[in-house]
């Protein structure tokens, strides 16, 4: 088996100076190690840190301790000890996040949203743009939007212009948050598609699903987490 | 000759192309900046962030070579591979940086332009400093980037104080482009304009920065500039680094006391 993502011990502890300086003790102590070709769902009620979890696996939050190691061009590299320089290049072509909800860059077209993650490795434009015109028209985002900026489509289009963004490059690593929550059956389906076939070229996935039907359709297990104790 | 310069272009890019050493100026206790350290490398954007006062400007201007640290070095790798130390450096040939390898973006485009030349001589002047004199060449390379810019072109002859200030700081940026230089300088680019016209300058400078690979040190108090064309940010507080990573997790789980205060004092329409 080869493993793609190892937490060992991860503990994130958010410390609010402004706030009296309340420490939010989210994550304690976390173990989990992800292989390639398998999804593992996170798993507890509001507040357990699933996010968090999913974030700090992206170097999105800084760890307060443990190790976070992922394999990034064959090696386990620690993100915890890596450089914003590293980081990025992980990022690039190791990680890939779903975020739940679409950052809108002003003035930026549906289809440059869409392809700029593959434009960064320096892959033709014309290419990136067959791949991107197939992944809008497979998650159903209509034609006629497709030179738009997407600040003014519905959640749902957002949310499908966002898989389509991070699913253009294949990441041996996808982070997914809630790929389906604002999706009608039909399009939640096509991202269940999407990731069960991510999952057959071997990526590793780590994901959050609310929704019954999906994480059943794509969970090999289930990772849970639960509050720390006050 | 194409695949030497493509050989030569990967190891430059693992090396850095400013290398900034305990770098101080301080005009009074806390005012200006102390002790500041980073690398930069080719292609890279590092946002500097932090309040008017905070030590910004300063910084900006100690590393563009325009105002003379009391203390540390400024490293510069030039197009031949060469370590310059700025500040070693004679005079004559660190304002040769400025209008050839580098180029800097003021706030106010009245800095950055000659108000009393037309639009076309703004951008060629620089061409000309670099040694281009056919007349037809510069104007054709004037007009391009006029273009690039979504300038007019049929306002070439106009002189840049009939323009409007987003036009100013387009014609700015072109007249800095113009050279291909590989740093670039920018201090609040976006600083006195209309959001509608700010959201245009920041897709422009984005596309940029991308084709031409540009390593940029861009000075802003706004964040949301900052996570747009920042993949790096350096937090400064009374002259002081007090926090560097990537931006969007500096900006989305900021550690120190102070970037807390900045991030959470924003607000989101």
């Amino acid at each position: 088996m080869n493993t793609m993502i190892k937490l060992e011990g991860l503990s994130k502890t958010f410390t609010l100076h402004n706030q009296q300086g309340t420490r939010l003790e989210v994550l304690q102590g976390v173990d989990l190690s992800v292989q390639a070709g398998e999804c593992v769902v996170l798993h507890g009620e509001s507040g357990a840190g699933k996010s968090t979890l999913l974030r700090t696996l992206y170097a999105n939050y800084l760890p307060s301790c443990g190790s976070l190691q992922v394999r990034h061009d064959g090696e386990l590299l620690d993100l915890t000890r890596a450089s914003s320089r590293e980081l990025l290049q992980v990022r690039r072509r190791t990680l890939g996040y779903v975020s739940q909800f679409l950052r809108v860059i002003p003035r930026v077209s549906t289809l440059d949203v869409v392809m700029q993650p593959l434009r960064e490795l320096g892959i033709p434009r014309e290419q990136c743009e067959v791949r991107a015109l197939a992944l809008l028209r497979r998650l159903n985002v209509p034609e006629r939007l497709w030179s738009l900026a997407p600040g003014t489509f519905s959640g749902g289009e957002q949310q499908r212009v966002n898989i389509a963004r991070g699913f253009i490059v294949e990441y041996p690593i996808l982070l997914l948050d809630e790929p389906t929550a604002s999706l009608d059956a039909r399009n939640a389906e096509v991202v269940v598609q999407l990731i069960a076939a991510a999952r057959d070229r071997g990526a590793a996935i780590v994901g959050i699903f609310h929704d019954q039907t999906a994480r059943h359709a794509v969970a090999d297990r289930l990772f849970d987490l639960r509050r720390p104790a006050a | 000759m194409n695949s030497l310069n493509t050989a030569f272009n990967n190891t430059d890019l693992d090396t850095p192309l400013l290398r900034v050493n305990a770098l101080s100026m301080l005009y009074a206790p806390g005012k200006g900046c102390e002790d500041v350290s980073f690398d930069l490398y080719p292609g890279e954007v590092l946002g500097i962030v932090g309040e008017s006062g905070s030590g910004k400007s300063t910084l900006l201007s100690c590393l563009s070579g325009r105002v003379t640290p009391t203390a540390g070095s400024v490293s510069y790798r030039d197009e031949e591979n060469r370590w310059l130390d700025l500040y070693a450096l004679p005079e004559a040939r660190r304002r040769r940086l400025l209008r050839t390898e580098w180029g800097f973006v003021h706030q106010h485009a009245r800095d950055g332009l000659r108000m009393g030349v037309s639009a076309g001589a703004n951008i060629g002047e620089r061409l000309m400093a670099v040694g281009e004199r056919n007349y037809g060449s510069i104007r054709q390379r004037s007009l391009k980037w006029m273009a690039d810019v979504e300038l007019d072109t049929t306002r070439i002859d106009d002189k840049p104080a009939t323009y409007s200030g987003g036009m100013q700081q387009r014609l700015q940026i072109a007249r800095n482009l113009v050279t291909h230089p590989r740093l670039v300088f920018m201090d609040e680019p976006t600083g006195g304009l209309d959001v509608s016209v700010q959201a245009r300058l920041l897709d422009l400078l984005r596309g940029l920065v991308t084709d031409l690979n540009l390593a940029v040190v861009i000075v802003t108090h706004d964040l949301a500039v900052a996570r747009l064309l920042a993949q790096r940010l350096v937090v400064m507080r009374h002259g002081r680094v007090v926090e560097t990573g990537l931006t969007d997790q500096v900006l989305d789980d900021p550690q120190h006391p102070y970037t807390q205060l900045l991030v959470s004092s924003v607000l989101t329409p």
